[in-house]
């Protein structure tokens, strides 16, 4: 699972964007650094509560591509930059995940996150942390 | 869009023609169902719908034009034999796949294409048991011509 989810396959993600779109570019990253986020997120045969699924991520991203485009459109009409464009955008996206996230104990929806590239390592440490905190706060 | 029978169902007979998989009934090797994975065998293969992706109205017919989702699911008894066969899934979606006519009784759907979007993803071991799960996720074209 790592090797498909882990950061380094991110990074070699990111470059290859940079190398189609230019390495200025901005790129924004949404995701969930639970170990076993991808499980929850491929597995199809898994019983959730109602309103949350799995694929609650590829999901949003399909149905609400229109409505976060809009969101980036709108900001850099409004001068926004391109980067925080994209962020706001991404923001939006992972909002909409983490309402259909499958809960347990709110590790999992805990350890969502939005980053440019660059600060990808940053943020995924953030959401590692919020990760474990979530998972502590199940023992107490 | 009217489909007689679901694309995962779709998806799963053009498998089979592609001598992935067999029919279930034909208790044979890796049998491929469609939408509920079976608890055995173990090397199993399921093919579920997922979110497509929708392009808007045609203009002159007013019908939706959308890729549907699909995501193909491999069980096997051990990672080697897994990540085999998902790969040769994987090649076979991307090289062979391409206007495939696929039969289901009396009706003939035509797949235009299959883009495979991600994978084959090892997820590990199921929860519960020793055998391990694989995913491939796949957007598809296809229509019914009768």
């Amino acid at each position: 699972m790592a090797e498909i989810f882990g950061l380094h396959a991110v990074k070699a993600a990111f470059q290859k964007l940079k190398k189609k779109f230019g390495k200025d570019s901005p790129i924004v990253v949404v995701g969930y650094t639970a170990n076993y986020a991808a499980y929850v997120h491929e597995d199809k045969e898994a019983a959730h509560t109602a309103g949350t699924q799995a694929k609650f991520l590829e999901e949003p991203k399909r149905t609400k591509a229109k409505e976060i485009a809009g969101i980036i459109t709108t900001a850099l009409k409004a001068g926004a930059t391109l980067e925080h464009s994209l962020l706001m955008g991404g923001m939006r996206l992972q909002r909409e995940s983490q309402q259909l996230v499958p809960v347990d104990v709110g590790a999992l929806k805990a350890s969502a996150f939005t980053a440019i590239d660059r600060d990808v390592d940053t943020a995924i440490a953030a959401a590692e942390g919020r990760f474990e905190a979530a998972k502590k706060g199940k023992k107490r | 869009m009217s489909l007689s029978h679901s694309p995962e169902d779709v998806i799963r007979y053009m498998l089979i023609g592609l001598d992935l998989g067999t029919l279930p009934e034909d208790q044979d090797d890796w049998p491929i169902y469609a939408t509920q994975e079976v608890d055995s065998p173990d090397n199993t293969i399921t093919v579920y719908g997922t979110e497509g992706k929708k392009h808007g109205r045609d203009f002159v017919e007013g019908k939706m034009a959308e890729h549907q989702g699909i995501q193909i699911r491999i069980r096997a008894t051990s990672p080697t034999v897994g990540h085999a066969k998902a790969n040769a899934i994987a090649i076979a979606l991307d090289e062979t796949a391409y206007q495939d006519s696929v039969t289901i009784g009396s009706n003939v759907y035509l797949v235009h294409s299959i883009n495979r979007v991600s994978g084959p993803l090892n997820l590990g071991k199921e929860l519960g048991t020793r055998r391990f799960l694989f995913t491939i996720n796949a957007l598809t074209s296809l229509r019914q011509t009768t």
